[in-house]
């Protein structure tokens, strides 16, 4: 068959792509003309485009390596983003109301197309962006990259984690199931042992109906309020203050420039490299791996969803949000005051004065150097160790009752109650508080800190052995509780004198002094958990009438 | 290398997120109703058998709103679905595609009840174990093991009732139960609690002794964590409320809660139970062998079974013949009347059916069991007789001093037990009591 009309020639897919490119719609559209792979185009890339300017064109090369960042901070908000779109599909089909949400809750796992899979993908992502933006804290912290000029970015750091925790514990009611409703009476009934602002808290001020609890709860109990604030603050409220902090502490990071090694001058100048394509391609593989692990782990586990929430049934145990076990699980020390609060507070204050505390802004910075800066790793690590251990106590080891049961035993055994417990007369506990901490701040500075480790251990063991045996002969100990003292008692030795002798003693007064406090308040909550397990001490010092028990 | 993680995660995520979509799109329900769409279709020609064959394959459900409830159950059994099957009828004879045998859905319209409010079971589930499908016997468990990975749908505290507990939901609604055919187990189960003594020491619904729980409120009611499975012997899988309740009949109560008598896990030592032990025959005359069967345990189990609580509006319900009061019936004797009047207050809980075999009440005075009244009447004047009826025995003695306080007492019965029934049941009593020799 002939044409009437000759056809024009069909274009090459080349021609084809210049024209689009060179349309006036692309051109408005994208910055930069035809791509030609020039280290101006890869820059112009970055420049050009809004999102990927959060990044600077050009990066050094050692922040690169895998195992500097292991991509964590990346990756805290890849999973941000993940639960931001699985969360806004299902906000489609939940409605907060307490006759409602549960239902809500069955209709996704039976009849929503792929309900079952997104609130899955949810749930483990947010567990996984708890875990991740701890792991992304202790990263920083280990590399020194919380040091000058990058310390405000830390703490905005310290707030965001906060806001992570809060924003899954807001979430974790939102099921209206068991877990749901007495996991958050768990959690929400700390507030109401906050100091004056609680009403079962020590010098409590306000009464039941209009504490800090009441506020969160919107209550006197967990109830369809509650579920609505809850909702408001998971869904609106903590995302917009959270997604702000996120602009900043990512504009800090680039203002601050990204941590490294420093550079001497001689060494100028940097190894960098083009940001497109060396750092955005493992940006990419490391979304794609955690996309890939949490989509396939969703298609393996079903979010967990108990029985509907039921305020006149607890559960036995009821047991907190796994990041909150270890406060819980502290509980058994200490009254709900200081495990809920107080506690809480002090490791966010204590992990906000990091870097004011740590004299030297260039030791070990981007590097995990151990030897640079002992005392620091020292007790970061043996804070993040109490930390994790007393999650895993509460989440695995602990039954019925809050009673220890090992993994494998039946949860339907009957365990003896604890021992009883005795308390210290006012008189006694005073002196004991006040001897730990005035002797705990003397005692590192009594000696000279150019001591033999090999010699001082040997000696505090020798001397600790002494003291245990001494105690067994005079005061009649236990042989578990000499045991107890020895741990307890040498676990001091270590970290309350040796280690604040050696690197904390030489700093200025202020620092030292500052530093020595938090020291000493965290080990004091491990003294104070030896001296239960081993004499069954309840409570050091306790004034009852204003409900102050430590 | 990264070139490679970077091709391939692009591969391995678009197949998981195929797997996703393939999984939510051809989930197992589907070929029911398809499979039932071919069944039917197979019996029928021409423009009938197109529009079966047009239908659609999707989820069905009834929204009872009177009950408050939606039940996805019709989307599998397509024979009790209205729109696929308009009589309710067909001739499958095979789950789940058979129609609802029995009349009943004649007079309980499926759009009006759905079908949880009697089966039981999670009506919003669609699939088969997360419906909460209970195997009537062990082969059929294995069966469904098998053939459905069956196990009890988790965190699920109803699930479906099989024959004869499936009776208990006739009595939610009808007061008039014990007139209805197919309510026969249940209405067993009515007439034992009354003959064997339940009330004495239970209640149902507020009405009977103070000694236990109410089995109507609580028991029919309890959650499984605030129930203690450790003596039971039931595998994980068997720990549920009906289980619970029916071990009392068929167990040894002292094995089942033994309590704590020693004092070993607790500061006060705690006696065990003090039911009835209706594994073994009656300690005070055993020749007369066991009290309950299994078949009356079932019964028992049916009737408490019955009370669980369920949101049922007042236009569903149907009014029943009154409980029978003293003053309106026309006994025989006196004796019958006394006869009554001990069935109705339960005494036979503890003295055993016609006072004949004093029960076992752990730690009490004498070989821990509780008078065996035909033999003790005896010894009582009526003045005291009415005295010890009125006014009970609340502190018993103990065998052991430092053992538990014995679960059994005698209530004070001047409140409940009216003075004509009283007189009545003196009657009663005197007339079982053996005859004492003449001194």
């Amino acid at each position: 068959m002939k044409l009437p009309f000759q056809l024009p020639p069909i274009p090459k897919p080349e021609e084809i792509k210049k024209k689009i490119i060179d349309s006036q719609i692309w051109r408005s559209m994208f910055r930069g003309g035809v791509w030609k792979d020039t280290p101006r185009d890869r820059a112009q890339h970055i420049l050009g485009n809004v999102w990927l300017h959060l990044q600077p064109s050009r990066v050094r090369k050692h922040g690169l390596k895998w195992t500097y960042t292991f991509g964590l901070g990346g990756l805290s908000f890849f999973l941000f983003l993940i639960l931001t779109v699985t969360g806004v599909l299902l906000m489609f089909y939940y409605r907060p109301a307490v006759d409602l949400a549960y239902r809500d809750m069955k209709d996704l796992e039976y009849a929503v197309s792929l309900g079952s899979f997104i609130r899955a993908m949810h749930r483990w992502s947010a567990h996984a962006m708890v875990l991740i933006v701890i792991l992304h804290m202790i990263r920083v912290f280990l590399t020194g990259s919380y040091k000058s000029p990058r310390e405000f970015n830390w703490i905005i750091g310290v707030v965001l984690l906060v806001l992570t925790l809060l924003l899954s514990f807001t979430g974790y009611l939102l099921p209206w199931d068991q877990l749901a409703l007495w996991a958050v009476t768990v959690g929400t009934n700390m507030a109401a042992a906050s100091p004056m602002l609680g009403a079962e808290g020590p010098f409590a001020m306000l009464g039941r109906s209009n504490d800090v609890r009441f506020v969160l709860l919107g209550g006197k109990a967990v109830g369809a309020n509650t579920l609505l604030r809850f909702y408001v603050l998971h869904c609106v409220l903590v995302p917009l203050v959270a997604g702000a902090l996120m602009i900043v502490h990512f504009w800090r990071v680039r203002k601050d420039t990204f941590s490294g090694p420093i550079i001497k001058p001689e060494e100028l100048p940097h190894d960098k490299v083009d940001t497109w394509p060396h750092l955005i391609v493992r940006e990419y593989v490391a979304a794609l791996l955690c996309l890939i692990f949490v989509s396939g782990w969703s298609l393996l586990m079903k979010a967990p969803l108990e029985e509907m929430a039921n305020p006149t049934v607890t559960p036995n145990p009821s047991k907190a949000p796994w990041y909150f076990t270890g406060l819980q699980e502290l509980l058994v020390y200490f009254d709900p005051w200081i495990a809920g609060v107080v506690l809480p507070t002090l490791i966010m204050v204590g992990l906000m004065a990091i870097p004011f505390l740590d004299p030297d802004k260039q030791k070990g910075v981007g590097r995990y150097a151990f030897r640079e800066r002992p005392a620091a790793m020292t007790y970061f690590l043996f804070g993040v160790g109490m930390w994790f251990s007393l999650i895993f106590i509460g989440s695995f080891l602990r039954g019925p009752n809050w009673d220890i049961y090992w993994p494998w035993e039946s949860w339907l055994i009957h365990k003896a109650p604890p021992p009883h417990t005795w308390s210290l007369p006012i008189p006694a506990g005073l002196a004991l508080v006040g001897i730990y901490f005035v002797v705990g701040m003397v005692l590192p500075k009594l000696s000279k800190p150019d001591f033999q480790w090999k010699s001082a251990l040997r000696t505090g063991l020798l001397a600790m052995l002494g003291i245990v045996a001494l105690s067994k002969i005079c005061m009649h100990i236990g042989w578990d509780q000499m045991a107890w003292l020895f741990v307890f008692g040498y676990i001091y030795y270590v970290f309350g004198v040796l280690v604040p002798r050696k690197h904390l003693s030489t700093q200025d007064h202020i620092r030292y002094v500052t530093a020595m406090v938090l020291v000493l308040l965290m080990l004091g909550v491990l003294m104070k958990i030896g001296i239960r397990l081993g004499f069954h001490i309840k409570y050091i010092l306790t004034i009852p009438q204003v409900n102050f028990n430590i | 290398m990264l070139k490679k993680i970077f091709v391939w995660g692009n591969v391995v995520l678009f197949a998981l997120l195929l797997v996703a979509i393939v999984r939510d799109t051809f989930r197992p329900w589907m070929k029911y109703p398809r499979e039932y769409r071919h069944m039917q279709a197979a019996e029928e020609k021409g423009e009938v058998r197109k529009s079966i064959e047009s239908r659609p394959i999707e989820i069905k459900q009834i929204l009872a709103t009177d009950l408050g409830q939606v039940d996805r159950c019709i989307t599998c059994h397509q024979g009790m679905d209205p729109i696929a099957t308009p009589l309710l009828e067909n001739k499958f004879t095979e789950n789940p595609y058979k129609s609802h045998p029995g009349d009943f859905l004649k007079s309980h319209p499926v759009e009006k009840y759905g079908c949880t409010v009697c089966h039981g079971g999670q009506g919003l589930a669609t699939d088969f174990v997360g419906a909460g499908h209970a195997p009537k016997d062990d082969a059929q468990r294995d069966l469904w093991r098998k053939k459905y990975d069956w196990h009890p749908a988790e965190h699920w505290e109803r699930p479906m009732l099989t024959q004869p507990y499936l009776q208990a939901s006739c009595v939610k609604c009808h007061a008039n139960f014990e007139s209805l055919h197919g309510a026969e187990t249940a209405t067993k189960g009515k007439a034992l609690m009354d003959t064997h003594g339940c009330m004495g020491c239970h209640q149902w619904h507020g009405q009977g002794g103070p000694i236990s729980v109410d089995l109507a409120e609580e028991t029919a009611n309890k959650p499984l964590t605030r129930i203690d499975f450790s003596h039971t012997g039931l595998e994980e899988e068997d720990r549920t409320l009906l289980n619970w309740i029916q071990l009392h009949f068929l167990k040894d109560p002292w094995e089942l809660n033994p309590g704590d008598p020693e004092a070993k896990v607790n500061t006060e030592p705690i006696a065990p139970s003090g039911m009835v032990n209706f594994s073994i025959p009656s300690p005070a005359h055993p020749e007369a062998g066991l009290e309950l069967s299994a078949e009356d345990a079932k019964a028992l189990t049916t009737y408490i079974l019955s009370a669980q609580s369920a949101s049922i509006p007042h236009a569903f319900y149907v009014d029943g013949p009154k409980e029978p009061l003293f003053d309106e019936m026309r006994f025989e004797s006196r004796v019958d009347a006394g006869k009554w009047v001990f069935n109705k207050y339960g005494c036979a809980g503890c003295h055993g059916l016609g006072g004949k075999g004093g029960r076992h009440n752990f730690n009490y005075q004498g070989g821990g069991l509780e008078p065996t009244l035909t033999k003790v009447i005896g010894n009582y004047t009526r003045p005291e007789l009415l005295k010890k009826l009125q006014y009970g025995v609340a502190v018993v003695n103990k065998e052991n001093e430092k053992g538990p306080t014995p679960p059994l007492y005698m209530p004070a019965w001047k409140d409940k037990i009216s003075p004509k029934e009283m007189e009545a049941l003196m009657d009663y009593l005197f007339s079982i009591a053996e005859k004492q020799a003449e001194f």
